[in-house]
This record gives C-alpha cells, sequence and structure tokens, in this order.
C-alpha cells in the first residue's frame, strides 16, 4: 500500500510541476536575461495595431454617415432582440448585454479562427441555449441581417458541421453550430444606439443601428469547405461572392493587370480581427479605369458583403459607397486563379474596404473581410 | 521492488513529457504570428528574443524550411542570421541606430508550429546616462507577407502588434545605472541570478536530496541540519573563489564548456543522491569542487560590467551576497518536502532521475552544440524556486496523506533506505 502511495506521489511531483508550468516559457537555459525569456503562447491575443508611418488613422478618414431612415428594420430587430433577451436568466442576460461605448470588447470579441484556436468571444454560446433560446437569438439575427445575409449565415454554420464530422482540423466540440456567439452591445432600442455582434468559424456579423446608427461591419465570412453537399442539394455559402470576384479580376486585361497588380504576399486578410487601424496606403487600379461591365461587376462584389445586412441599413451605405466610386481602387496578387493558393483580392474606398483571401492552411478555402474605414462597430474603429 | 520503482518511474516520466510534447491540435487556419520579446538584459544591452514561423519564412522567401525544421534551420543558420540582422533596426530619438546582433539562431515549436528561434541583442550607447526612448522596426516576413502579425511583448508588460503597414513601436528604455555600480545593485543582481539559473536550482535540489538521503541512516535532525548547511558553505567557498577569478579574468573558459561542466555536476550529484555512499568529508570536498564550477557559470553577469581591480570588490562581495540569499531561500523553501520525500525511495529515485535526465540533456545541449531534447521540460520544472518547492510540497502532501490514512505502513517507510542500498 505504501508503494502505491508512493508511486502517486512520484507521478505528483512530475505532472503538478508540469501543471504549473505549463504555457510558461521555453526558454529556461542557464543565463537567461531578464524578461528575455520565450515568448507568451498567444491564443487569443487581441492588441491595438501601432499607429505607423503609412498607417491611415480611421477616424482622421474624411468619411461620411448616410441618413438612416431604416425604421421598420430598426423596429423589428428592437422587437426580436427583446424576445430573445425575454427568454434568457438573469445570469445569462447579464452575459449577453454588453456596454455598447466598450469598443475594445467589441474589436477583441471576434475572430476568424474556431472557439478551438480563438478563446476570445463574448456574450452567450448557441450550443449553451435551450431550444427556445437559440431559436430566439436565431431570430434576431435573422432581423438585422438580408435574405441572402442570413441564408450565408445558415450555410458558414452548417459548413462548421461538416468540418465537425470530418474531424481532421480540429478536435471533438471544437467545431459546429454550437460554437457561435451572439452578445448585445447596448438594450436594444430605437433611439439609443446598440450593436449585434454574431459570430464563429469564419464568420463575424456587427449590425449597429438606433438612434440613426447605421453600420454593418465589421464583417468577416469564410467559407470552408468552399461547396459541400446537404439534403440533397450542393451548397456554396459563398458561391455568389467568388463568381462575381473572379469575373472581375479574369476581365482584366493586361494593361489593367498591371495597374491592379498589389505588391506583397497575403496568407491572409489585412484588416481581419484585431487589425482595426493602420489601413495600407490605398494601391491598385481605379475604379474609373475599368469598362461598364466591369464597373457593374465591381459594384456587384461590394453588394456581395454590404447587401448582406438588412436592405434598410444596406441600402444608404451602398449609395454612399457608389458616391465614392471614383475615389475607390480595385487590387489583387497577380493571380486570378480561382483555386490558386494565396490569391488576394482587394476593394479599397474612401470608406468601403473589401478583401478576399484564398487560404491555404487545412486545405483551400476563402476568407474575406468588409469593414468600413469611418462606421466599424457602429462607433467607427478610431 | 526496485524494477517496479524504475518502472513506475519511468511511466510518470512518459506521462509527464506527453503532456509537454502534445501537440495543439492541427492548425485550421491561423498562419502563425511571429511571437518577440523585448527585454534589457543587464545595464548595457537589450534583449530580443523571437520565435518566427518556419512556414512564414518560406513563404516569405521561398525557402523550405518547413519540411525539415530543425537540420534545415541548423543548415541555414548563416542565412537566417543575415535575414534577420538587416530586417531588425533600433534606432534612438537622436537618429543613431544602435548595433543589433544576432546571438543564436535554432529551431523550436511554439503550440505545435516549427519555429526558427532567434536570439538578438542590441548593445546601448556608452553615452546612454538618461531614461530616453527608442524606436524598433521589424521587417522580418513581414516585408513580403503583408498580412503576417508580429506580437512584441515588452518586459514592462506591454504588447504591440507590428505588420506590414506599422512596422516599428516605441520602446521606453530605462536608465541604466551610473558608472560605478553600487554593491547593493548587485545583491539585487545575485538573487536574480541564481533565480533565473535553472541549473543551479536543479543542482541545489538534488544535493538537498544527497542529504536528506544520507542522514536518513542517523535519523537526526541536527546531524542533518548540519550536514546540508556545511555543504552550502563549502559550495558558497568553491564559487566565491572561481568567480573572483573569473571575473578578474584570471581564468577564462569558454561558456559552453562552463555549462556543459555545470550540468554535469548534476548528473554525479543525482546519481550520489540515489545511493550516499560517500564519507561526509568526501561530499564536502565534493560541494567544494562542484561550487569551483558553478563560480565560473555566475562570472557571466559580472563580466558583462567589465570591471577592473578595486572596483570589482564590492560588486563582487554584493553579487555574492545576493546568490547567497537566494540560495538559502530556495533551500529553506525545498529542505522541508525534500526531507519528507527523501523517506520514500520512490519519490527519490524519480526525483533524482529526472535531475539527471535533464542535466543529460542540458550536457549534450552545451557540449555537442545540440538542440535539448528536453527542454520544455526544464521550463516547467525549474522555471523558480517557489514553482519547484510546490510541486515537492504537493508531492509531500500525498505521502503524509499516504501515512495518516495508512498508520500500519508507518514503520515499514521510517528505513526504507535500508532495503534499496
Amino acid at each position: 500500500m505504501q508503494k502505491r502511495w508512493s508511486l502517486l506521489a512520484c507521478a505528483l511531483v512530475l505532472l503538478s510541476a508540469a501543471a504549473c508550468g505549463g504555457g510558461e516559457d521555453k526558454d529556461t537555459g542557464t543565463r537567461r536575461p531578464a524578461a528575455a525569456g520565450g515568448p507568451p503562447g498567444a491564443r487569443s491575443v487581441c492588441v491595438p495595431s501601432a499607429p505607423g508611418p503609412t498607417a491611415t488613422a480611421a477616424g482622421a478618414t474624411a468619411g461620411a454617415v448616410p441618413a438612416v431612415t431604416a425604421t421598420q428594420t430598426v423596429a423589428a430587430a428592437v422587437a426580436k432582440a427583446q424576445a430573445f433577451l425575454g427568454t434568457l436568466t438573469a445570469t445569462q442576460k447579464t452575459a449577453v448585454l454588453l456596454d455598447y461605448a466598450a469598443l475594445d470588447a467589441k474589436r477583441c470579441g471576434w475572430s476568424g479562427l474556431p472557439d478551438g484556436e480563438f478563446d476570445g468571444r463574448g456574450g452567450l454560446k448557441v450550443g449553451d441555449l435551450g431550444v427556445a433560446q437559440k431559436a430566439a437569438a436565431l431570430a434576431a439575427v435573422q432581423s438585422v441581417l438580408s435574405a441572402d445575409g442570413y441564408t450565408q449565415v445558415l450555410h458558414q454554420m452548417a459548413a462548421d458541421d461538416v468540418l465537425a464530422e470530418d474531424g481532421r482540423l480540429l478536435e471533438e466540440g471544437e467545431l459546429g453550430q454550437g460554437d457561435y456567439h451572439i452578445a448585445l452591445f447596448g438594450q436594444p432600442s430605437a433611439t439609443q444606439p446598440w450593436t449585434l455582434q454574431f459570430g464563429g468559424h469564419h464568420l463575424a456579423v456587427h449590425v449597429s443601428m438606433g438612434g440613426g446608427t447605421v453600420s454593418v461591419s465589421p464583417h468577416f465570412s469564410g467559407a470552408q469547405p468552399v461547396s459541400f453537399t446537404a439534403g440533397g442539394k450542393t451548397i456554396e455559402p459563398m458561391g455568389q461572392e467568388a463568381k462575381d470576384v473572379f469575373a472581375l479580376f479574369k476581365s482584366l486585361t493586361t494593361e489593367q493587370q498591371a495597374g491592379a497588380r498589389l505588391t506583397g504576399t497575403y496568407d491572409d486578410v489585412v484588416m481581419g480581427p484585431g487589425v482595426d487601424t493602420g489601413y495600407p496606403a490605398q494601391a491598385g487600379l481605379p475604379y474609373r479605369r475599368l469598362d461598364a461591365k466591369q464597373q457593374a461587376l465591381a459594384r456587384s462584389v461590394i453588394k456581395g458583403w454590404v447587401a448582406d445586412g438588412a436592405p434598410e441599413l444596406a441600402q444608404p451605405l451602398l449609395d454612399l459607397y457608389a458616391s465614392q466610386l471614383d475615389q475607390t481602387t480595385i487590387g489583387y496578387t497577380g493571380t486570378v486563379d480561382p483555386k490558386s493558393e494565396n490569391a488576394y483580392f482587394r476593394i479599397d474606398g474612401p470608406q468601403v474596404w473589401i478583401e478576399w483571401l484564398n487560404a491555404g492552411t487545412g486545405g483551400l478555402h476563402y476568407h474575406t473581410v468588409y469593414r468600413d474605414k469611418r462606421l466599424d462597430y457602429g462607433t467607427g474603429a478610431g | 521492488m526496485m524494477r517496479r520503482l524504475l518502472r513506475a518511474a519511468a511511466l510518470a516520466a512518459v506521462l509527464l513529457a506527453l503532456q509537454a510534447f502534445a501537440p495543439a491540435p492541427a492548425h485550421a487556419h491561423d498562419p502563425g504570428t511571429t511571437l518577440v520579446t523585448v527585454g534589457s538584459a543587464g545595464a548595457t544591452e537589450l534583449a530580443i528574443n523571437a520565435q518566427i514561423p518556419l512556414s512564414r519564412i518560406d513563404l516569405a522567401y521561398h525557402t523550405r524550411l518547413d519540411s525539415d525544421p530543425g537540420p534545415a534551420v541548423r543548415a541555414s543558420a548563416n542565412w537566417l542570421t543575415t535575414l534577420v540582422r538587416d530586417r531588425v533596426r533600433l534606432t534612438a530619438d537622436d537618429g543613431v541606430t544602435w548595433p543589433v546582433t544576432v546571438d543564436e539562431v535554432a529551431p523550436d515549436q511554439i503550440r505545435g508550429v516549427d519555429t526558427a528561434r532567434v536570439r538578438l541583442t542590441a548593445a546601448l550607447p556608452p553615452a546612454a546616462d538618461r531614461a530616453r526612448s527608442a524606436r524598433l522596426r521589424w521587417d522580418v516576413v513581414t516585408d513580403v507577407v503583408h498580412s503576417h502579425k508580429v506580437l512584441v511583448t515588452t518586459d514592462a508588460g506591454a504588447m504591440v502588434l507590428l505588420n506590414h503597414q506599422a512596422p516599428v513601436m516605441r520602446l521606453e528604455i530605462a536608465a541604466p545605472p551610473p558608472a560605478s555600480v553600487p554593491a547593493a545593485s548587485m545583491l539585487h543582481a545575485g538573487f536574480e541570478h541564481f533565480r533565473q539559473g535553472a541549473d543551479h536550482l536543479l543542482f541545489l535540489c538534488v544535493i538537498a536530496l544527497a542529504a536528506a538521503r544520507r542522514s536518513l541512516r542517523r535519523a537526526r535532525l541536527r546531524a542533518r541540519v548540519t550536514l546540508m548547511a556545511g555543504i552550502t558553505a563549502m559550495f558558497t567557498a568553491g564559487h566565491s573563489v572561481s568567480l573572483a577569478l573569473a571575473s578578474l579574468g584570471w581564468v577564462s573558459l569558454p561558456t559552453r564548456v562552463v555549462d556543459a561542466g555545470i550540468a554535469l555536476t548534476i548528473v554525479v550529484a543525482a546519481a550520489h543522491a540515489v545511493r550516499p555512499a560517500l564519507s561526509a568529508r568526501t561530499e564536502l570536498a565534493l560541494a567544494a569542487a562542484f561550487g569551483l564550477v558553478h563560480g565560473l557559470g555566475f562570472a557571466g553577469t559580472l563580466q558583462r560590467l567589465a570591471l577592473t581591480g578595486t572596483d570589482l570588490v564590492l560588486p563582487l562581495l554584493g553579487f555574492n551576497l545576493g546568490l547567497e540569499a537566494a540560495q538559502l531561500l530556495a533551500l529553506a523553501l525545498i529542505a522541508v518536502p525534500v526531507a519528507v520525500l527523501a523517506r520514500s525511495p520512490a519519490v527519490s529515485v524519480t526525483l533524482a532521475a529526472s535531475a539527471a535526465a535533464v542535466a543529460t540533456g542540458w550536457v549534450v545541449e552545451r557540449a555537442f552544440d545540440l538542440t535539448n531534447p528536453v527542454q520544455p521540460l526544464t521550463g516547467m520544472l525549474l522555471g523558480t524556486p517557489e514553482r519547484l518547492a510546490g510541486a515537492l510540497f504537493a508531492a509531500t502532501a500525498v505521502l503524509l496523506i499516504a501515512r495518516a490514512t495508512r498508520p500500519e505502513d508507518g514503520p515499514a517507510a521510517a528505513q526504507p533506505a535500508r532495503r534499496d542500498g
């Protein structure tokens, strides 16, 4: 008996040390200089970007706030959000209702990564909700999006279930429908601004409204798998967007290609999660150098992201971006092959910013983001 | 019985190793971030450590390091050194660029991602006599991969994200100490030096174990304490002599040799701890000899200050006292649990075997300039004296609970050494 306890003590010596040492720096050599150990295990990091010489502070960008008359949408969204809150316990309500002014909580609460690789999401997890609560949560999400936008969200969540069943990417329980989160920043109201945040793997929706506020960004959307079968139907969560983007860039003449080509290599979107300031200097081919058909495609690309928001909110933004098209450029990295890993496209206007990346890691799929340099989060990024 | 114990010890070691090496689940998308830490190293240097994902170096510069990480990184060490040196700039507010040197490039892993670990040093200009700031510019990988992120953590706890658009950050540089080094600051330096030297700590632990095991035969508290104190004193005497000699520059051995020697003393001491066969006098002599070796290691910090002659006396005294204080505190922390644990042969063998394994890893790493296979283990066990003591106390608690719940095992447990020996 004594021996058995001794063995337990042996194991404990080792394992308890491992437990309290886990995640610490590994650089424990002999003469380690002060504070020069290994880096932290950066699991979910969100820090402000350092303003650099080329950085254009979003707050300094000349931009406009469109006038909003989205009364129907706002009224419906407020009703759905309040109905959702009505299904929650007091504890859940506290968790889901966050401060509208808490910009850092919004900024650091989304990512394109799944929960297994990003633990910064706030609010409530869909997987922790009851059936009625989940239905009410999704109804609230539906009320702030267009029909296309909501269908895309459902398809993205379904795609994550496909990934979860596949089982190769992450361990069980780190992917799937349940790992999407909803948070409300500010009490749902027609007269005071509030933001609905919904996101998980390959998805981050932000819609802000109330008191004249209008914003449907940042909107991160990805698709993995890019195509799958469910209920006998082939589903491509971002099929239409892919069609438009590749059609636009394939249509470029050699001369246009030279103008649109961006420097650098891209393995992700630049203005993704955790990066809210420091937009790259404008580059690429001016919109006015596209022919009429190409211009229509470019507008269609912009609509593909912006119009995921509810029409009454999206339309004033689309009108605004349309008025800025003569100051808008398109850019790409030099490949127009839809299957090419690290193929990268960008639309850059005074306010609108859309990026597309053919991500390679974990099988070819899409990472995209739509941002408004002035209106992100409803409060602006700066 | 011995075989069963050893098998159990091996099993425990494997369990720990599995936990240490278990990779994060396959990475879905995160293409990998460069992680950088910046801190002051001594009075005149800035230490910069970077972990750069190999796949991102490959993407940026069309290399193939990630396909065969260890050998490829070692084979490309010179190229990597130049790559990093040319892309990291430290500029003072007056526009003066500080020289940056790359001290080490080695293969490593962070959360299952293969990286190149790069250690850089920036020498601060000698005229730095007041607090001021500098600009760190980082262009490794980000010069080509515009979406790559570099997370910089400073020793002040600040975190800044750099990328292609924003490659520059401000660093506040603390004022260096005045030219004549006060003994008080050296006291602190000595204290911290011991705390940061994993090998000194491991050596202390093994020595304490040997002393505890040895005195079990007499089972007299006083003899045990006397022996431990004697060994500590002899060790101190040894390292004081060599520390003085090395600091004055009279003795100079390559760091690698000294470090390998220190690690070797731990292996020997661990073997001795399992079977304390030496006489008390021989053990004291050995402690003095080991002290001589460790003293050469302690000297690094002092040598960096480049003091000479009588300027050295007070700093040396302060450094030694600080070292001693840290050593005694660490000993006080671990003495009780080690004394209790030493009563169980199984635990003693496990402790000694782990210490020997870790130290052997160091010997191999330092003598042959190879990657240390057990390095991830050492950081966990030996990060600080408190952590080691915590682990030992936990094990002690289990042993004591065992005895409390099984009083009939008590007498058998009191004399375990005899059965082993």
